[in-house]
């Protein structure tokens, strides 16, 4: 009893000396944002850097997954706001009933080499095509995603039947080691691990799967739930104001130091690899018709089903 | 009203594989006046501990009841205290000579006095000085002696005693019995001591109960008629222990042949 | 000849080490991720000195530790009431034998649903882990308790729960510690894998960052690090064990197996 009174009056003491600061910091709001630990994210951390979010009195708490597996069950359970997620696994789960929405552009590829996915073989081992992989094995980080549909569409671009190349999944880091050792025959990598391949001097690149078979199509956006949007909508609009802040930030400064010592920093990618990494770009709507585009290639590799209109799909603060 | 009554007990055990319960005792009834120290004697196997373990509350009789001054033992009764047959299981090897005894009474009394009264019976036991030695770090007969110690500090009015010295060698086990009748005579206790050693029995009890194998039940009972104090030596060469001796020998092991 | 054992052990490991450094150097093993252990133990040391390893250190082995105490204890008590109060078996027992099996990233999403990604989630998936081998050790010590200590404690007039508390759960103490032995070094590596697959704290995470950024030094160094926690846990939790349960080990008695 008295033992009661007394937690009931230190939580009101705790809530009334935690109210002054409160006041101070009353307009941020604070957002949980799943991110991979890839370049494509560079904006978002340039927008926190250079303070956009808190102008917009936003915090941003980044969470990093690898691979991102637990970013878009995190947002269905409500753990995360936003979403860094590549296009395929988006609309994969659009296509289950989920109520995902582009609420950004996050990257696409350039409309010509270099870009950041890229085919590679080990040297000397004669495979220059699609062709020339029909029987063999090429890596993916993961099946049904984004840099699997590319690279697909890429080995059938080159004169190959996708169906005769076996994908294995290899995570990204382990991909090099996959190749050199002989255990697959190609694989479709990504920057900077595309970079650090080459640096090797054992691996050659052979393809470009998005530039070559897509130039500047989608890759990948940033996703929140339609019920939250349709509540917060306000919340939203300030935090992709912000975010397209840090989209500018960055595209002023490609291939310059001060974005490639950012990235370096939150990729913690040696700063020396960065100046031979190929960057994507950088991205802050989507449109209708790259949507329609990716839908269009999941279709064609076996990614079938009824998908709703693109357009339905986009946020304004995307449009 | 007698101190302890034995009414009529009788002991199933439940088979192994469905098979009808065994019975391994009837019809076991005795009677105890206060201070006695009575032996039951009987072979091994003949369900002496069980006996003893039903005066004590540990295992309930499927037929009759026991009486400690005049009420049925259900559970372990507040007069009795059972020692146990193999001492190196009922001693706690985490606690020292010291806390084993006390745990007698710790429940009862609290830690502090418990563990003073250990220290002096423990001191009674011939162990003084040992509290700080754990069980292990004693020779058989010391563990046996903690033991006894730690029944002693209960205070019972009833010791049951389960062959308390089977488990040390002859010359311990002559040093402990005489311990135990002294001890005895000075608290005036009642004792149930259970055992098959012929010469243990005459040379300890007032009266000794003898037990018939399975099924078992009181073949017999004995005045043992020796003047007491006993002596550990006289006492076992008088004429009457060993006519004692031989008549009860006879017996055991005739019936053993048979 | 103790003492020759661990010798030559050192031995052994010193020559993996030494292999290590060399097949890195002399490119026998000519990868981007395959450093020389000069180069991991430099990171190490770098990023220990920057401080930068340290909070992320203590993070993990807080949660580790906090889980791993949640788990034993509830291991423990789970267990004593398994066994002396059969009622909670019955009610209990399907349940816990039907998450026994279950490996820990199946269990990760659903308990992302309930407590998110962060400490209680991560300390949650330890304690699952640990709890599972005290409960079984703890129940198979309980069974080994002497039926005659616990008649003792009857004798005496010693209520059911201060036997509990005062003969079966010391008895009980050298196998349920066995029991957090192991789970001891399992919740490290759970503890690890948890903070790879989501949130941004501790040794997992980083081993991640490095993983991504392409770090083969720091990744070993990760590497490097969780063995010798590993194996200073280990020799701590042994030292403590001795003595907690010194009568056990002075009666030569052994609890696993
Ligand atoms: N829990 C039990 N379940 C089944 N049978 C039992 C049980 N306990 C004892 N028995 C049986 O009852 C009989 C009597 O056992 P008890 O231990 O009372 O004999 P005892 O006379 O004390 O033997 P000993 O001299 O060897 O100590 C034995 O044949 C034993 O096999
Ligand atoms: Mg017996």
């Amino acid at each position: 009893m008295t033992q009661a009174t007394r937690r009931a009056a230190l939580l009101g003491l705790g809530a009334s000396t935690l109210m002054a600061p409160a006041i101070n910091a009353q307009a941020l709001t604070k957002m949980r944002v799943s991110v991979i630990p890839v370049l494509d994210v560079a904006p978002l951390h340039a927008a926190i850097a250079q303070g956009f979010f808190a102008a917009e009195g936003i915090e941003i708490d980044t969470s990093t997954t690898a691979g991102g597996a637990t970013g878009l069950p995190g947002l269905i359970a409500g753990q995360f706001r936003a979403v860094f997620s590549n296009g395929v696994s988006t609309m994969l789960g659009v296509r289950e009933g989920q109520e995902f929405k582009f609420i950004s552009g996050a990257s696409r590829a350039t409309m010509g080499p270099p870009d950041i996915l890229a085919v590679l073989t080990r040297k000397g081992s004669g495979i220059r095509s699609g062709k020339d992989l029909e029987g063999k094995r090429i890596a993916s980080n993961t099946r049904n995603n984004i840099v699997w549909l590319r690279g697909m569409a890429w080995v059938e671009k080159t004169g190959g039947d996708w169906r005769k190349v076996t994908t294995v999944e290899i995570p990204f880091p382990q991909m090099a080691d996959a190749l050199i050792g002989g255990r697959v025959d190609a694989v479709i990598s990504s920057e900077p691990f595309v970079a650090a391949a080459l640096e090797t001097g054992q691996i050659e690149r052979i393809g470009w799967p998005m530039s070559e078979t897509q130039p500047g199509c989608t890759n990948a956006h940033y996703v929140g739930m339609g019920p939250d949007l349709a509540r917060n909508g306000e919340i939203f609009d300030r935090w992709a104001r912000a975010l397209h802040k840090g989209v500018d930030w960055v595209n002023e400064r490609l291939g310059q130091p001060p974005l490639l010592e950012l990235i370096s920093n939150f990729s913690r990618v040696p700063l020396e690899r960065m100046r031979n990494v190929a960057l994507p770009a950088y991205a802050k709507n989507v449109t209708p018709a790259e949507i329609d585009e990716l839908v269009g290639t999941m279709q064609r590799y076996g990614l079938t089903g009824r998908y709703p209109a693109s357009a339905s799909l986009i946020h304004k603060t995307a449009q | 009203m007698a101190f302890l009554e034995l009414d009529a007990l009788g002991k199933f055990y439940p088979q192994p594989g469905g098979a009808p319960p065994a019975r391994i005792m009837e019809r076991v009834s005795l009677t105890v006046p206060e201070g006695e120290f009575l032996a039951v004697l009987g072979p091994s196997g003949c369900g002496k501990s069980t006996l003893l373990q039903m005066v004590a509350g540990l295992t309930t009789p499927s037929e009759g009841e026991a009486r400690i001054n005049g009420r049925a033992v259900a559970g372990p009764p507040p007069e009795a205290v059972y020692l146990f047959q193999q001492y190196n299981r009922s001693l706690l090897p985490w606690r020292n000579c010291r806390d084993n005894v006390a745990f007698a009474t710790e429940h009862r009394l609290g830690r502090k006095p418990a563990r003073a009264a250990a220290d002096e019976q423990l001191a009674q036991v011939g162990l003084a000085g040992f509290g700080d030695h754990y069980p292990w770090q004693l020779s058989g007969g010391m563990q046996q002696r903690v033991a006894i110690a730690r029944a002693l500090a209960a205070e019972p009015a009833l010791l049951l005693m389960d062959e308390p010295f089977s488990a040390v060698d002859a010359l311990t086990r002559i040093q402990l019995q005489s311990l135990i009748l002294d001890i005895w005579a000075r608290r005036k206790l009642t004792v149930m001591l259970v055992t098959h050693d012929v010469e243990e029995a005459i040379f300890l009890a007032d009266r000794i109960a003898v037990l018939t194998p399975r099924p078992s039940t009181i073949g017999e009972v004995i005045e043992v008629g020796l003047p007491r104090p006993r002596d550990a030596i006289a006492t076992r060469e008088a004429p009457r222990f060993l006519e004692l001796r031989h008549h009860l020998l006879n017996r055991l092991l005739a019936r053993d042949a048979a | 000849m103790k003492a020759g054992r661990i010798t030559s052990g050192f031995w052994l490991v010193a020559a993996l080490l030494a292999l290590w450094e060399l097949s890195a150097r002399l490119h026998w093993v000519d990868s981007p991720n395959w450093p020389a252990l000069s180069q991991v133990l430099a990171a190490l040391f770098h990023d220990i000195a920057s401080g930068e390893l340290p909070p992320l250190i203590g993070g993990t082995l807080w949660r580790m530790g906090a889980g791993l105490a949640a788990g034993s204890v509830a291991g423990v008590v789970v267990g004593l009431a398994f066994c002396l109060a059969p009622v909670t078996r019955m009610l209990l027992a399907p349940a816990v034998e039907l998450l026994r099996p279950i490996p820990v990233p199946a269990v990760i999403p659903p308990l992302v649903l309930f407590l998110g990604l962060d400490d209680p989630m991560k300390i949650t998936v330890v304690a699952l882990t640990a709890f599972f081998p005290v409960l079984t050790n703890t129940m198979q010590g309980v069974a080994a308790v002497e039926a005659e200590a616990i008649q003792m404690g009857r004798t005496f007039g010693v209520g059911p729960l201060r036997r509990a508390a005062f003969i079966v759960l010391p008895a009980t103490l050298p196998y349920a510690l066995a029991g957090v032995r192991v789970a001891l070094g399992l919740s490290l590596v759970v503890a690890v894998v948890a903070e790879m697959i989501a949130g941004e704290a501790g040794i997992g995470h980083y081993l991640v960052m490095m993983q991504f950024a392409g770090r083969a030094p720091e990744m070993y160094a990760t590497i490097i690090l969780l063995s010798v926690l590993g194996y200073a846990l280990n020799r701590g939790f042994v030292a403590v064990e001795r003595r907690a349960i010194h009568w056990w080990f002075a009666l030569g008695r052994q609890a696993d197996g």
